[in-house]
């Protein structure tokens, strides 16, 4: 993963380095931890059978790692979900978590194509 | 170097946090508020910085946990991802003394936590001055009360009164500065003598306190004033030289607790008792402070066992020269003397010394008595009986004998006083007469 990378996926490098005290190497080896989240996975199952309270306290979880790393693509679907979530907004979350999985995914294609 | 402790179940927020805060304090990491509190117990961080929202434990539930289980109030900045203002007023109502929004700036966290710091150092700053004695660093007055009062009602121990002996001629000769060095070394001394969970404190000028917890044996005492006396001596001759004349040492009266009290004012009053008798027996010892016990009284009542009778009455340990007694018990003496010799017609005679110096400073004069009444009790003998019956006068009762012997005495105690540094300042007076 490279900064260039990220800032082509659309990543607010600038705000995500500075947070890291400008240590690209540190803010890097983060990315690479919070696309690697597991709960991109094991959030879809508890928005399908309707556990809303679960799905919130994951989908919170997310949100406060990828807003720290400034994932902009990423975060804005997982904010918008945890907002609903919050409210216990009984919907199908699917569009948006396929927005928020793919965007994922987008990123991890790019890492691979560098 | 400050320690902060921080605590956040999100794996990345905790390392962003770490990495910005290390650079500039301690840091200790806890992803889960157990793991918070153990790391509390053995790290103690000056404060916490933790994520509101975790799972099983919250921040604010994290907050009141290590504060009950600890006892103490614990600086917490709680970081948080809610914009809800609401949260932030049951923080604030619970104690937090900071919040940050994630996701937050780098820049903004050190400076948050930075004023926190700083606050909390003004605070322990103010708290130290309004419970420390500025030049020794121990308790002052007040604090040494409040806090002996609190540890000796529920835990057994030894009050102590410790005085330091001929403090005011170190100032007179040495001059002020060299009795501050004296004062704080001293302290360092007493401070030496006890273990940290003892408490000690200064009272007044040359007036300290201690209270060790369960030490309740008389050996422990007679240590502790044997060490604190070499210790004084050794500083002050390291001080002010070898050749130095000023008999410094320490006076200690002890009151056992319960066993004499369990609150600072009765405590207090008995090892002022103690200490007094340690004062008029020539100084630089300690005196345990003892109730004689009703059942002991009435076990010699009932068995009439004169034996035992005898080991009440005996003197423990006596001094060489005089006896020395309190005002009370001299009266008593003078009277019995006085049916005496109303009876068997025997020379029996009462002395009365007053110590007088030219400069009208009310200390050096008392000081100056102090060490008469030492160079008295030794020029007499152990018949007789002396006491000080002010500030600077002694009465001294006299047995078997006849003025042109109690002449050559006083020439005795003239001479001895006029080697004394005090002798160059201070006179004495006499008058005597035979008992009536």
């Amino acid at each position: 993963m490279t900064l260039a990378t990220l800032k082509k996926f659309g990543a607010d490098t600038n705000d995500g380095l500075m947070r890291c005290m400008n240590n690209e190497e540190f803010y890097l080896k983060l990315v690479k931890m919070g696309i690697a989240d597991e709960r991109f996975e094991t959030i879809k199952p508890l928005l399908d059978s309707g556990d809303l309270g679960a799905a919130f306290e994951m989908a919170h979880a997310l949100k406060g790692a990828l807003t720290n790393l400034s994932l902009t693509p990423i975060c804005e679907p997982c904010i918008e979900m945890t907002e609903l979530l919050r409210n216990r907004t009984n919907m199908d979350y699917t569009g948006l978590y396929n927005k928020m999985k793919s965007e994922r995914d987008r990123l991890l294609s790019m890492e691979a194509e560098e | 170097m400050k320690k902060i402790l921080i605590v956040d179940d999100e794996q990345i927020s905790l390392m962003m946090a770490n990495h910005i805060l290390a650079t500039e304090y301690q840091t200790v990491c806890a992803s889960s508020g157990r793991e918070a509190i153990a790391l509390y117990e053995s790290e103690r961080p000056d404060m916490v910085l933790s994520d509101l929202n975790m799972p099983n434990i919250s921040g604010y539930e994290l907050q009141k946990m290590m504060e009950e289980q600890f006892k103490t109030s614990i600086p917490f900045m709680f970081m948080t991802a809610e914009k809800d203002e609401v949260h932030d007023t049951k923080g604030f109502e619970q104690g937090a003394l900071d919040f940050i929004r994630k996701p937050f700036r780098a820049d903004v966290l050190l400076k948050r936590v930075g004023n926190i710091l700083n606050t909390i150092d003004k605070i322990q700053g103010l708290s130290r001055a309004a419970f420390t004695d500025p030049m020794t660093g121990l308790l002052n007055k007040v604090s040494s009360q409040e806090e002996i009062d609190v540890l000796c009602r529920h835990t057994p121990g030894a009050f102590m009164m410790v005085d330091l002996d001929s403090f005011k001629p170190v100032n007179d000769i040495y001059g002020h500065d060299m009795g501050d060095k004296i004062l704080i070394r001293f302290a360092e001394i007493l401070r030496s003598a006890v273990r940290t969970s003892d408490i000690a404190g200064r009272i007044g000028g040359d007036e300290f306190v201690a209270y060790c917890q369960n030490v309740t044996v008389e050996e422990v005492i007679a240590e502790k004033a044997k060490y604190i006396n070499e210790q004084i001596i050794a500083s002050a001759k390291e001080f002010m030289g070898e050749d130095m004349a000023i008999p410094i040492g320490a006076s200690i009266g002890c009151a056992f607790s319960p066993k004499e009290g369990t609150d600072y004012k009765t405590l207090y009053l008995k090892a002022d008792k103690a200490l007094y008798n340690v004062k008029q027996n020539g100084k630089h010892g300690y005196e345990v402070y003892r109730t004689v016990p009703d059942s002991e009284r009435k076990d010699v009542q009932k068995s009439g066992n004169l034996a035992q009778m005898f080991t009440i009455l005996s003197e423990r340990n006596p001094a060489k020269g005089a006896y020395v007694l309190p005002d009370e018990q001299f009266r008593t003496t003078y009277r019995f003397l006085s049916r005496y010799k109303a009876n068997y017609n025997r020379d029996f005679w009462i002395l009365m010394m007053t110590v007088k110096s030219e400069s009208k400073d009310e200390a050096e004069l008392a000081d100056a008595a102090d060490e008469f009444g030492k160079i008295l009790g030794g020029c007499l003998r152990q018949s007789d009986v002396v006491t000080k019956s002010s500030k600077n006068q002694f009465l001294v009762l006299l047995m078997e004998t006849n003025r042109s012997n109690i002449k050559v005495i006083i020439e005795r105690i003239q001479k001895k006083w006029e080697q004394n540094d005090f002798g160059k300042s201070c006179g004495f007076e006499y008058e005597l007469d035979a008992i009536r």
